[in-house]
């Protein structure tokens, strides 16, 4: 189990290092002049070259990506051009909020699907089995940001039961939590039923209930602890995006998260930020990516003695 | 090693594998221990003559399996030489290759699995012949009636699908297209083995016929000895990668020399009840231990009923006996005879 | 605590049926049979005989698209069909037993091998969990897994397909049953490891005096574990004797041509095995009258418009044929 977790703990570290770089390779092909930007509108092309040199960006390309490794494993993400500040200290200021929208829509999501991906697979082709894979699709089909609006047209604004926008209540949690909770509860209802009905199938069941052990242990030790698995891929990943910030739904509900933030700083050329956050976001997602893998070792010894 | 004949230069035989070693890098972990090689076939040797059937016996893990898809040259061993018709494929590649499975045609044991469920029965049979660019479309689908035909099947199969047969009758198609090339050699790897009992014979008489009719040979392999019985002309016996015993197929089954032998003919149920009820059994102990660790000495010691101290240091050669076959055991071939100052102690 | 001297397992004209998209297709169409306390019964047949269905209809486990349609079933004069399935949940495992043909699909692979013992133990014989695990691994020494106290806490998929077969036998006869179901037991072994298991059953058989409904298609094992066979084809039985008349002395077509067949160790080598022609017909597709005619070399024109009955030829030997075959060919 320790060898599992160290191979797999010494590939998280290069797959960062490839995400460092290649975000690194990504501000050399965007059109974008950083040292424009930071500069200003109405700086002069001296002023820029000042800036230029100030920020090292007329030295080589091996130089240049050397010290933003060093600075990278430091922590240290550069300084935003817009607002001269730190740009981890942004992203950690913004960081909570995004958590909290995040952390609530993975509860909503699992409290949806789940249930009703379990329900689904077990009264296969039944009323309530056609119902949730309807339901689902929809789920699937409907892009977020438009049920995201539609949520916020009907229930804040027309009835005005939620807030229109921000994150200062808890009821203003409630919308975007649930624009999240219903479109990913889907494909978590989808998912979990058709591994259900896969394990459902299975010889391993039968014997089970052959064994004549009550239903509630057959499902419960049996069909689950099986299908359990991709659910938790599944949550590992989700967590990580959302930790990424939903962009999309954080502009919707202009909740202050590092999402949105990103997106101002995008219309910006607010060049660090956006760096900075892309590398924070894909660390939550390969760390996490990690941390299911090593639940899914515990929970499926097979996991444990494979590559 | 050649079986004596009474000519006084033996023919070549068709093909051999000679002292062949083929690895597998085993990375899960089960019950066979941790991530290493597995020497699936270990200095093997053994020739087929033209137009004979040899059967390949042995249980899982015995290397049977590996040995017949070396000789088609799926795997490349990692020493020794496959020779075929005196010429060395060991490292064959690209249009050498070609040639090569050109003349060895293969017949696989899942009649549901070896067959493409989209492809038509005509188009699944006349596959090889347009992979090697042989003959007209016109001149295809003639070859393809007369396969079907060969094998027992209307000429209306050609046109349907594999789902529309049972399993008995995939195979017959899976026999169909491994003959479509004229091979000189068809390995059949457990032809039989998921077909039902009363199917079984079904098939093996249809390659015994077709060995009459053809001139072909045969390499079967199997786990079934009662099968074997039935159509092979020498035995060969493996256990963990190895030959431990190769024999005329009366001579075996009459007087298995090897214990293992011994064992897995006492082993195979008898549909007498009787004879079944009564007969002395050679009972092994244990299990069959890990291909990738294999025991000292002889590999079969550990299960062995008559193991000697002999057998867990030293690893038996296949050496003649009188009546021409090979055995690899120190019981048969005591080390003392070859020795100085050796013996069993 | 006397026990009945009935039969331990008795099925009356059992039917069962599953829905296709092309209607209902019986896969056992009105069998009969009992097994006694002690006694093996062999039910042999190919595919599409119905046999395993008949084992999974005596559990009440089929699939969720068929259905017993017709007959009875019981246990020591217990009615199962008519059962709740609560009262059919105590009945299956602590009563009756089963071992299912590939122990590495029939064993839950992230369970260990302990649990999965302990949990029978648990729920037919409400022992603590201390209790149950120190009987696990009594039965697993009894069932000839070495190590036994460290076999426990492995998974499945660490053991040799031998031993998690035997593994799946202590999980059957954790909680001690009076019948025990065994559907192609030995298929997926190796033959050196099949003859060790198979005198593992015998072994287990007589020492707590169990019925076993040995299921198979290989009539060498058949011939040495049985004290009486049934031949099943295409849902019906078509013949039933003690074992060894059944093999000297067999009355239906079908055995006979089954035992002509089968490819053997003993007896003298011919130059061809007599292969019945064609092949079983699947459950769809039963052919009117006798299901067997159309293969049948003593088919004659009753054979195609009547299904025969099975009738009784001699002391409890019954076969269902027309052509009442006399001699063997």
């Amino acid at each position: 189990m320790a060898r599992y977790v160290a191979r797999r703990l010494a590939w998280t570290v290069v797959v960062l290092w490839a995400i460092a770089t290649l975000t690194f390779a990504a501000t050399f092909l965007s059109p974008v002049d950083p040292a424009k930007s930071f500069a200003g509108l109405r700086a002069t092309h001296h002023q820029i070259q000042v800036v230029r040199h100030q920020f090292g960006l007329d030295r080589p390309v091996y130089v240049q990506y050397e010290r933003y490794l060093g600075r990278v494993i430091r922590g240290d993400l550069g300084t935003s051009y817009e607002y001269s500040t730190s740009v981890g200290q942004m992203v950690m200021t913004a960081l909570p909020k995004t958590a909290v929208l995040g952390f609530s829509g993975l509860l909503v999501e699992l409290v949806i699907g789940l249930p009703l991906g379990l329900l689904a697979g077990l009264h296969r082709g039944r009323l309530a089995d056609r119902v949730v894979l309807v339901g689902s699709l929809l789920g699937v089909v409907i892009p977020s940001f438009v049920l995201g609006f539609v949520l916020l047209y009907l229930l804040a604004f027309k009835l005005g039961w939620f807030p229109l926008g921000g994150s200062d209540s808890f009821s203003a949690l409630v919308l975007p939590a649930i624009t999240l909770g219903i479109a990913g509860g889907a494909w978590y209802a989808r998912m979990l039923r058709s591994t259900v009905l896969n394990i459902v199938g299975e010889d391993y069941v039968r014997l089970a209930r052959a064994k004549g052990l009550p239903e509630r242990v057959v499902i419960g030790r049996h069909v689950l602890r099986n299908a359990v698995s991709p659910i938790i891929t599944m949550i590992a990943l989700d967590l990580g995006v959302f930790l990424g910030g939903v962009l999309v739904i954080e502009r919707v509900f202009a909740w202050p998260g590092i999402g949105l933030q990103a997106w101002e700083a995008l219309e910006f050329n607010d060049i660090p930020v956006v760096m900075g956050t892309v590398l924070i976001a894909a660390t939550f997602i390969v760390l996490l990516n990690l941390m299911a893998d090593v639940v899914n070792a515990i929970i499926d010894p097979r996991v444990r003695y494979s590559r | 090693m050649k079986v004596k004949s009474l000519s006084a230069v033996p023919p070549a035989p068709l093909a051999s594998l000679d002292a062949v070693s083929v690895e597998f890098r085993v990375s899960a972990r089960d019950w066979r221990g941790g991530g290493a090689r597995l020497r699936a076939l270990d200095a093997v040797t053994f020739d087929i003559h033209n137009g004979e059937t040899l059967a390949l016996v042995g249980e899982s893990g015995s290397g049977k399996t590996t040995a017949g898809r070396t000789l088609i040259r799926l795997y490349r061993p990692q020493s020794g030489r496959v020779i075929f018709d005196g010429r060395d494929v060991t490292s064959a590649a690209g249009a050498d290759l070609r040639r090569h499975r050109r003349r060895i045609q293969m017949v696989f044991q899942d009649p549901y699995a070896s067959l493409n469920p989209r492809m038509k029965v005509e188009d699944i049979v006349a596959e090889p012949l347009r992979s090697y660019g042989v003959g007209t479309r016109r001149e295809r689908r003639e070859r393809v009636h007369e396969l079907l035909d060969l094998v027992g099947l209307p000429a209306d199969a050609a046109g349907r699908f594999p789902h529309a047969f049972s399993g008995g009758q995939r195979q017959r198609i899976g026999v169909a297209r491994a003959l479509a090339l004229g091979p000189d050699l068809l390995i059949a790897d457990e032809p039989v083995s998921a077909l039902d009992v009363s199917i079984q014979a079904q098939i093996v008489n249809l390659l015994k016929d077709l060995q009459d009719r053809l001139g072909l040979t045969l390499l079967f392999i199997a786990h079934d000895l009662a099968v074997v019985r039935n159509i092979a002309h020498r035995v060969a016996v493996m256990y963990l990668g190895q030959i431990v015993e190769l024999a005329a197929r009366d001579a075996l089954f009459e007087q298995p020399l090897h214990p293992y032998t011994q064992s897995l003919l006492s082993a195979v149920p008898i549909p007498n009840p009787d004879l079944e009820r009564t007969r002395e059994r050679v009972v092994l102990a244990g299990e069959v231990p890990s291909p990738i660790s294999p025991p000292n000495g002889c590999r079969f010691h550990t299960r062995c009923p008559f193991a000697m101290a002999d057998c867990r240091a030293v690893e038996p050669q296949l050496r003649p006996q009188p009546d021409g076959r090979l055995v690899a055991c120190h019981l048969v071939n005591p080390l003392a005879n070859e020795q100085n100052g050796g013996g069993p102690r | 605590m006397t026990r009945e001297t009935g039969p331990a397992l008795s099925v009356t004209d059992l039917e069962t049926a599953f829905a296709t998209d092309r209607g209902s297709a019986h896969a056992v169409r009105g069998i009969s049979f009992s097994v006694q306390p002690g006694e093996t019964l062999g039910l042999v047949g190919e595919s599409g005989s119905g046999k395993s269905v008949t084992a999974l209809s005596i559990l009440r486990l089929l699939p969720p698209n068929g259905r017993i349609v017709g007959g009875a079933i019981a246990i020591a004069g217990l009615d199962l069909l008519s059962l709740s399935q609560k009262a059919m949940r105590r009945i299956r495992g602590q009563r009756i037993g089963m071992v299912f043909q590939d122990s590495m699909t029939s064993l839950n692979p992230v369970l260990t091998v302990g649990r999965q013992i302990t949990e029978a133990l648990e729920a037919h014989r409400r022992m603590t969990h201390g209790d149950a695990r120190r009987r696990a691994a009594e039965l697993l020494e009894e069932v000839g897994v070495p190590e036994p106290a460290r076999r426990l806490s492995q998974y499945p998929h660490q053991l040799s397909g031998g031993l998690r077969q035997r593994v799946a036998v202590a999980v059957a006869l954790a909680p001690g049953p009076e019948v025990l179901l065994a559907d192609e037991p030995t298929t997926a072994l190796d033959v050196t490891i099949q003859a060790q298991l198979l005198e593992l059953l015998k072994r287990e058989q007589e020492s707590r005096e169990m019925a076993v409904v040995l299921i198979t298609h290989d009539l060498g094992v058949v011939a040495g574990m049985a004290d009486r066979v049934a031949v099943m084809y295409a849902g019906r039985i078509v013949e039933h004797a003690a074992t060894r008349r059944l093999f000297t002395v067999p009355r239906h077509p079908y055995t006979l041509g089954l035992l002509d067949a089968v490819p053997r160790l003993d007896g003298p080598l011919r130059q061809r095995l007599a292969a019945i022609p064609g092949a079983p017909p699947p459950i769809s597709e039963v052919p009117s009258g006798c299901p067997f005619h159309p293969r049948c070399p003593f088919a004659f024109e009753r054979c195609e418009a009547d299904e025969p009955e099975l009738k009784e030829t001699a002391e409890r030997h019954a076969a269902a044929c027309w052509a009442e075959v006399r001699e063997p060919v």
